[in-house]
């Protein structure tokens, strides 16, 4: 009954473990804590960065978050030159409060493209999450996609915390005067 | 005078602004291309050991080449040229209207977007019309449909596409004719084609040339002020991440400009000239004529790796304006898709089973059937 008790106790720790180490979606969040910068410096800093980014779908009716989404164009190696293959899309989430912010990346979507007539890369509408470990028949092309989005993304990361950075104004020194003393 | 001056003056500020915009562009270059062979079985073991009214595929029990292709796409700024350069058997009978070495040009263009939505094309391009495309690669089934073998392959000439949005787009263009780099005669024949988008998934195109095609390679005859539209309607449907549907319908109309049948006894009255013309245009294209055809799509990725493409194709040239003659024919293709290597080798075995409403086919020792079955595989690398 022990030992029996001990399987049992085996198996539940080993389903937890593997649990645990499943990869997690394929998001990325984070909370920055910023100094002396109020919710609504971020917000606005936030709001000029997805524009400037060139994100779309931007949607600031939500109090304290900016909503974006954003894709780009993802190739494949071909025998002399790149060709692309498809596209990835994503969402962009920022939440704000005084003096921290939250950015949140999230929804990565491959969208598959094929060649038209026209020698013009076309979407065919089908679509896979860069949350699926695997692609059958191109795993290392998928592989590769996901190690450009993140190179993308955390370019992306290292762009939006220069941004939100808080700006330290100069101290303006008063003069003094002997009658100060 | 004065204005004369600012006149010029706009002129050649627009032109160096042109310029300018074009000169922050980076160039870049695409090359891309694939070989193609495949191997066909013919239930019947025709004599001439040719399968009966295919167009690429054409041999029978015959390890064949089909073609290879090395495609440059060029771009600067806003300019574009494309030169799609094609060798070996399909490319022959794909090129078939040109000559000397421009037999192994496929396409060759050049195009211009003078704005995000309005392109200019001029050069030697694939056609507007029909579903399939010469690239083995681009097609799911690898025998091609009665529709596409009589249908243009190509033109040469200039066209505008205007895109209205993700939605809709119109092209209209002058070409010289079908299948031709040169015009076999002394007209022209305009293009057109109108695309939407209803919704996401859907994409319709209805397409049309218009022209007076005599004395060309495209069996329209030989009487000037002869007229032939081809109205051709292409439709994809992606129903699901696993099932795309297609569909293909044209209808050709064929004006002989003959007031009536020509007979003996015009040809023996006309001058030789004529006569021989008459002779050549008597019985087939003496009398106003139609074909129409329409084909089914259906195919199923069952992963990235495995598909399975269904083809049922109505064809019906009664009069026998186009290629093979008088000829009304059903045609069902069954063709799986196994894409190894990333996508870029592909097999497709291939079963196909054609019936004709008349002795069309060929069996061994020459004798003609209804019906023809052929069985093979195509093997496809792209690069």
């Amino acid at each position: 009954m022990e030992k029996f008790g001990v399987v049992i106790f085996f198996f539940v720790i080993m389903a937890f473990t593997s649990f645990s180490q499943e990869i997690p979606g394929f998001v990325f969040s984070e909370v920055i804590v910023v100094d002396s910068l109020d919710s609504g410096n971020l917000l606005k800093t936030g709001k000029e960065w997805v524009v400037e980014n060139g994100f779309t779908s931007i949607d600031t009716s939500g109090l304290n978050e900016v909503k974006a989404e954003n894709s780009f164009f993802v190739y494949q190696k071909g025998l002399i030159s790149k060709q692309v293959h498809g596209k990835i899309s994503y969402t962009f989430l920022l939440e704000v409060k005084n003096n921290k912010y939250k950015y949140t990346f999230s929804e990565f979507t491959f969208h598959y493209y094929k060649q038209n007539r026209n020698y013009e890369m076309k979407p065919t509408g089908k679509e896979k999450s860069l949350n699926d470990p695997t692609a059958k028949g191109w795993q290392k092309t998928w592989v590769q996609h996901k190690y450009s989005t993140k190179k993308d993304i955390l370019l992306f990361i290292q762009s939006l915390k220069e941004s939100l950075i808080p700006v330290i104004q100069p101290q303006v020194v008063k003069q003094s005067t002997p009658s100060d003393f | 005078m004065k204005k004369k001056f600012y006149l010029i003056l706009l002129v050649i500020l627009t032109a160096f602004s042109s310029y300018g915009q074009d000169s922050v562009s980076t160039g870049s270059l695409t090359i891309t291309g694939y070989v193609d062979t495949y191997y066909q079985y013919n239930l019947n073991s025709p004599s001439d050991r040719k399968n009966g009214g295919r167009i690429f595929d054409v041999y029978h029990n015959n390890f064949s080449l089909g073609l290879v292709q090395t495609a440059f796409k060029y771009t600067y700024g806003k300019a574009e040229a494309v030169l799609d350069l094609t060798y070996g058997p399909n490319a022959e009978l794909g090129n078939f209207g040109n000559s000397g070495t421009s037999k192994i040009i496929k396409q060759a263009y050049l195009a211009y977007g003078f704005t995000d939505k309005l392109k200019f094309t001029i050069g030697q391009f694939g056609t507007h019309i029909g579903y399939e495309l010469i690239d083995a690669p681009l097609n799911y089934n690898y025998s091609l449909s009665y529709l596409f073998g009589n249908g243009p392959f190509y033109h040469t000439g200039a066209k505008l596409n205007y895109t209205f949005s993700d939605k809709a787009g119109i092209m209209v263009g002058v070409v010289n004719g079908w299948d031709g780099l040169q015009d076999f005669n002394d007209k022209k024949s305009l293009a057109a084609q109108v695309f939407v988008s209803p919704v996401e998934g859907v994409n319709l195109y209805l397409n049309w040339i218009g022209g007076d095609e005599y004395n060309t390679l495209s069996a329209f005859g030989s009487k000037k002020g002869s007229f032939t539209n081809l109205f051709d309607l292409t439709g994809t449907v992606a129903a699901s991440d696993k099932i795309s549907l297609g569909v293909n319908a044209a209808y050709g109309m064929f004006s002989s400009g003959y007031a009536k049948e020509i007979t003996d006894e015009d040809i023996a009255a006309a001058d030789p000239v004529s006569a021989g013309i008459l002779e050549a245009d008597q019985g087939k294209y003496d009398k106003d004529a139609s074909w129409f055809g329409v084909a089914g799509y259906a195919n199923v990725a069952f992963n990235d790796v495995f598909g399975l493409g269904l083809r049922v194709e109505h064809f019906n040239d009664p009069d026998g304006v186009r290629y093979f003659g008088p000829l009304v024919v059903n045609a069902l293709t069954a063709t799986a898709n196994i894409a190894l290597a990333e996508g870029r080798f592909n097999i497709k075995p291939e079963i196909r089973f054609d019936a004709a409403d008349s002795e069309f086919f060929v069996e061994n020792e020459g004798k003609a059937k209804k019906t023809q079955t052929t069985l093979g595989s195509a093997f496809i690398l792209k690069f």
